[in-house]
């Protein structure tokens, strides 16, 4: 019974409502980190562990919240566990730190952390609330990665800062730039999009 | 007791965000010295790379830099001079704004100020991925053993984002899609490249 909820829930987040290319959230950390796929993968894990975690901790509290204040603690809790990300990369992971600055910071007004609180944990068990941040977490990080691992090689040669592409290979200037992003989410969406939708039709 | 009256209301936001905040600043207590020492240490480490010091590691680096460096500071500049041996060097600490926030480093030069030694960077907020490639070794590199001139290092826009080596030439090439960044930093180091000759005495 549970298993199959449980699976349920992850195939929601991870296809038909992913919350990058269905429900169109976190877009503005997508523009902004996929240009390096290690930022991405570190900023991934960010939201996934803190979407997770603040998840659990609002769907644990959530008989005790009182209605008008609902969305202050849902902020309160999310920032909770974004700053102890930040402290934690300040002093064990220094250098990620370093590159990453003001962005981890970000998780806190990343859209999906909010949406997943307001829509899933505030109706849902904690230990659900918590698998559901998590694939949802997932959902992210593949179709960041997936748009990370285009921009990098064609905007550097490199992957993992890891030379691939023969000296020769002038790199594409405009993969380094944000409204790269923009263009590859919008292919990415279509390639991904056409088979969902297809399905969606033959349901009816 | 009503979950929706208003004195519930005001008790609750005020107890979670008074224990959440106690966990926090915890937190932040046991982590405190560790990130103190982890700045203090990159601050250190930046000093050393500009100076072009070889170190092997964290320990090292803070050993050379009680033994073999000096701090003074001298018309608000942060003035570290290292001498082993034969060897001098002379490192300032700059700092200045860049396209989102300030950038500051450590900038070197040998002890009769007619060449630079290299420069490295203690903090910046710039793009990760665009501006923040300055901290990369190939836009670093640049700054080695570079001639001072009369005139103040120029910005080249129209090369492939590779770099350019060459000690004698006052060009260094901007970080592709990161003009900005790579033009304010240039100010930045010219400015303390003429504040140090200034100082030190030599024109």
């Amino acid at each position: 019974m549970d298993i199959k909820k449980y699976r349920k829930i992850l195939s929601e987040n991870l296809f038909s409502n992913n919350p990058v290319f269905v429900q169109i959230l976190g877009i503005c950390s997508t523009l902004a980190v996929t240009n390096n796929l290690i930022n991405t993968l570190i900023m991934a894990s960010g939201v996934t562990l803190s979407t997770a975690f603040s998840n659990f901790t609002i769907s644990a509290i959530k008989d005790l919240i009182p209605r008008k204040v609902r969305m202050i603690v849902q902020v309160l809790i999310i920032s909770f566990y974004v700053i102890i990300f930040d402290l934690f990369l300040k002093a064990f992971i220094p250098q990620v730190s370093k590159v990453l600055g003001p962005y981890v910071g970000l998780i806190i007004t990343n859209c999906i952390l909010m949406g997943r609180a307001e829509a899933f944990a505030q109706a849902n068990p904690p230990l659900l609330s918590f698998w559901d941040g998590i694939s949802s977490g997932l959902g992210y990080m593949y179709v960041l990665c997936t748009i990370a691992f285009t921009r990098e090689l064609l905007g550097f040669g490199t992957i993992l800062n890891i030379r691939l592409m023969p000296d020769s290979f002038l790199p594409w200037t405009i993969m380094v730039m944000a409204p790269s992003a923009f263009f590859l989410l919008g292919i990415f969406i279509w390639i991904v999009k056409g088979p969902l939708l297809q399905k969606g039709g033959n349901k009816k | 007791m009503n979950r929706n009256s208003k004195i519930y209301t005001v008790l609750f936001t005020f107890l979670i965000s008074f224990v959440f905040i106690l966990v926090l600043s915890f937190f932040n207590g046991i982590t405190i010295e560790r990130t103190e020492k982890n700045k203090t240490l990159s601050t250190i480490k930046a000093i050393l790379n500009s100076m072009a010091i070889v170190y092997a590691d964290d320990d090292q680096a803070y050993t050379i830099f009680s033994e073999s460096i000096k701090y003074e500071k001298k018309e608000s500049l942060d003035i570290y001079t290292f001498s082993r041996a034969a060897d001098t060097a002379v490192a300032v600490i700059f700092s200045g704004s860049g396209l989102w926030g300030s950038i500051t480093g450590s900038l070197a030069f040998d002890k009769d100020i007619s060449m630079l030694l290299g420069v490295d960077f203690i903090s910046q907020n710039e793009t990760p991925g665009l501006g923040g490639r300055i901290e990369e070794k190939w836009f670093k590199e640049q700054f080695k053993n570079k001639v001072i001139s009369e005139n103040p290092l120029e910005l080249s826009t129209n090369k492939t984002g590779k770099g350019i080596y060459n000690s004698l030439n006052n060009e260094i090439d901007a970080v592709t899609g990161a003009s900005l960044t790579s033009t304010y930093l240039l100010n930045i180091i010219n400015s303390y490249i003429y504040k140090v000759k200034q100082v030190l005495g030599v024109s």
